[in-house]
């Protein structure tokens, strides 16, 4: 889950800011220590902007399907209660939205980074949360520009190593 | 603690600063046509275009009110020239019909993608052949003015073809009937949509001016008598300065204004054997219409 302010520009209008937020499910497939893959599906919703000139961009929600890879590195070993790795993910999305009070659809796809801090509770082993500050750039053909900056929270749960650890027990 | 201090003065500043108050001009062109030279005439028009003036000029527009055999497309002309002379690019456009429309095949200009063939018309009072203005003529007519903010508003049959969306699927049929699409149902349109995008204007598109049509492209809109007196569109269009403000923030937008009609409609009219249903411009952008009431 988290909380974005984006950024939209049509060519005819000022630069105006939309407060939004999403809530999703991610799943991540370590493949090579530090490399991973996952892909995240979300829902957002994006509120309108001011209306100062007697304009304003529309609010709008929807869906985001997140395709991206993953590094991260180990910075802090904590006293046998928690780790601490610094890492960032990248990749592509796509989205589907609806205009608020209308039943108008559209599509777009854009580009994320996401630095992110995220620690791991190696007592129990399965668990970890994140940190992070995605950063995306949407590729609207009716705007000159669409971005957006933002705080993310997530709670990860491995269940592949908890099974795997109790085998090793 | 004298941070605080600074932040509870400063607090109302910023509030005040952002605080929206309309200071452009705002033009209006309302047309509405009972008595046609060339067409069957129509019985509540000329006071959903009456009426409709009022409003707009208790929001504070220069109105431009033309009735029945004054609403020609010569003096349309004429005041679209006259708002040209004197309107700049802060100022909002607005235009407002009522009477006929309907499809006009000029064989010569291209329609939004899904779009019937034909383009659409309202029809004027003048006699033939220039009664008619189509959706392209409409749209080489405004774009004539500097105005950045247009709307125009059209209670007539098959309007909804006047509206060139490009990039958004629309949920609700061009001939309604009652149920409208769902979000995924027109998620493949959506994407063929923006894969296909040309960037060439069809019709009116949303960055020349934000369209509502009382009615789909393919369907007729209706005036009725009691309760409704008017346009059954123009009707609940009467009633948003007062309960068009969907989000509380003291202004109607254009969107807010056109949700709350197909709401009313949809509520109070739909039930009827004569089911229609309003349409809109898509585009990443809305203007604000009223002040609420």
């Amino acid at each position: 889950m988290g909380g974005d302010m984006s950024m939209a520009r049509d060519i005819r209008f000022p630069t105006k800011v939309q407060m939004g937020g999403n809530l999703g499910l991610m799943f991540e497939l370590p493949i090579i220590v530090p490399l991973s893959l996952g892909s995240s599906l979300a829902v957002h919703n994006t509120l309108a902007s001011s209306l100062q000139g007697g304009i304003l961009y529309r609010g709008f929600s929807g869906t985001d399907l997140r395709l991206f890879a993953s590094v991260k590195g180990l910075i802090y070993i904590g006293p046998g209660r928690f780790d601490l790795y610094i890492g960032a993910s990248g990749g592509g999305s796509a989205r589907y939205d609806r205009y608020d009070y209308t039943m108008l659809y559209f599509f777009y796809p854009g580009i994320f980074l996401e630095p992110f801090l995220e620690m791991h509770i190696t007592k129990r082993g399965m668990h970890s949360f994140q940190l992070s500050l995605p950063l995306d750039l949407f590729f609207r053909k009716d705007l000159a520009m669409h971005g957006s900056f933002g705080i993310g929270i997530m709670w990860k749960i491995y269940p592949l190593i908890r099974r795997s650890r109790k085998r090793k027990e | 603690m004298n941070r605080l201090k600074l932040a509870i003065i400063l607090l109302p500043v910023v509030i005040l600063a952002c605080r929206f108050e309309i200071d452009y001009d705002r033009y209006a062109v309302v047309y509405g046509i009972n008595n046609y030279y060339t067409a069957n005439d129509l019985t509540y028009c000329a006071d959903d275009a009456e009426d409709m003036a009022g409003v707009l000029l208790a929001q504070g527009y220069y109105v431009y009110l033309k009735i029945d055999n004054n609403a020609t497309k010569t003096n349309m002309l004429i005041d679209i020239a006259d708002i040209k002379s004197k309107a700049n690019q802060d100022a909002l456009f607005l235009l407002y019909f009522s009477g006929h429309g309907g499809p006009y095949d000029s064989g010569q200009n291209p329609e939004p993608p899904g779009s019937d063939s034909p383009d659409e018309a309202i029809v004027l009072y003048d006699g033939v052949p220039d009664y008619i203005l189509t959706d392209d003529e409409l749209s080489d007519l405004i774009e004539q003015i500097p105005c950045l903010k247009k709307v125009i508003i059209i209670d007539a049959c098959n309007s909804g073809g006047f509206i060139g969306n490009e990039l958004e699927a629309d949920g609700i049929p061009q001939d309604y009937t009652g149920s409208t699409d769902g979000f995924f149902k027109n998620l493949g349109k959506a994407i063929s949509l923006y894969a296909n995008f040309s960037g060439d204007a069809f019709d009116i598109s949303p960055q020349e001016a934000l369209v509502i049509g009382a009615a789909g492209e393919r369907e007729y809109s209706y005036e009725a008598g009691s309760p409704y007196n008017h346009g059954v569109f123009t009707y609940f269009l009467l009633e948003t300065p007062k309960k068009g403000d969907l989000n509380n923030d003291g202004y109607v937008t254009v969107t807010e204004a056109y949700f709350y009609v197909l709401e009313s409609i949809k509520l109070n009219w739909d039930g009827t054997s004569s089911a229609f249903a309003p349409h809109v411009s898509g585009g990443p952008v809305d203007y604000v219409l009223f002040k609420a009431e």
